[in-house]
């Protein structure tokens, strides 16, 4: 099976000043190796402005991503768990995982499967308790459901 | 009865909503057409039912004939679950 996010796009920060700078730092990693531009991350702050927090899917839990432009270049997800939580638009956040899509259709599997892993408030729990970035892979792996 | 999911691209969110309505439709036995799409798609789609933020429930208001239902947390199942179970018995009456 594929890792459900690759391991190299997921890392782990004590503490951030913004959910700016979180939404940066969870992106970097997908810039870094030709996934976004980062012009997309200008995009997700301006969709907060404009669409409000709905990317808050669960509690703890963000999914910043914008519309599908040129500025994807390839489908992924990152990850970044922080240790202490920001403040997000009123929400606690200690998960930010972003989403790339090029269009409306891609990656439809692994968000899927994220949308079910979401959905128990248990594995939100076992993410933010996980204390390596192996363990966070093993939870995601252990408790990834493929359709 | 059909039901839109609604967020602002219509490719994130929405999806992980209509799971979450999918999953809880599943879970009390009922039956419904769940689509996801986009704020600006809403407007044109024939619904008995939208899902959405509140936010996007604000700027649907007065545009839409469906009945809007705000969900602040999309993968809440919990909350979800509330929001269908009234949907279902004003779409009964």
């Amino acid at each position: 099976m594929d890792e459900p996010i690759k391991h190299e796009h997921i890392h782990i920060m004590d503490t951030v000043d913004t959910f700016q700078e979180a939404i940066m730092q969870a992106a970097t990693p997908l810039i870094n190796d030709g996934y976004i531009d980062k012009a997309y991350v200008q995009d997700i702050y301006d969709s907060l402005e404009k669409n409000g927090p709905y990317i808050v899917v669960a509690d703890y839990v963000a999914l910043p991503h914008a519309q599908p432009s040129e500025k994807v270049l390839k489908n992924g997800l990152s990850l970044l768990l922080l240790n202490n939580p920001v403040d997000l638009l009123g929400n606690p956040i200690h998960v930010f995982i972003v989403l790339a899509a090029k269009d409306s259709t891609a990656h439809l599997a692994s968000l899927k499967s994220l949308a079910i892993f979401l959905m128990e408030k248990e594995n939100i729990d076992a993410l933010i308790g996980a204390e390596s970035v192996p363990g966070i892979q093993k939870v995601l792996e252990e408790r990834w459901q493929t359709s | 009865m059909k039901i839109l999911a609604v967020c602002g691209f219509g490719v994130g969110s929405s999806l992980i909503l209509k799971m979450t309505i999918d999953k809880v439709l599943k879970d009390i036995g009922k039956d419904a057409d769940v689509v996801n799409t986009d704020i600006s798609d809403a407007r044109s789609y024939q619904a008995d039912a939208i899902f959405t933020s509140p936010d996007f429930v604000e700027s649907l208001t007065g545009s839409v004939k469906a009945t809007l239902y705000p969900v602040n947390r999309y993968s809440d199942k919990e909350e979800v679950k509330a929001q269908l179970i009234k949907a279902f018995a004003a779409n009964e009456k």
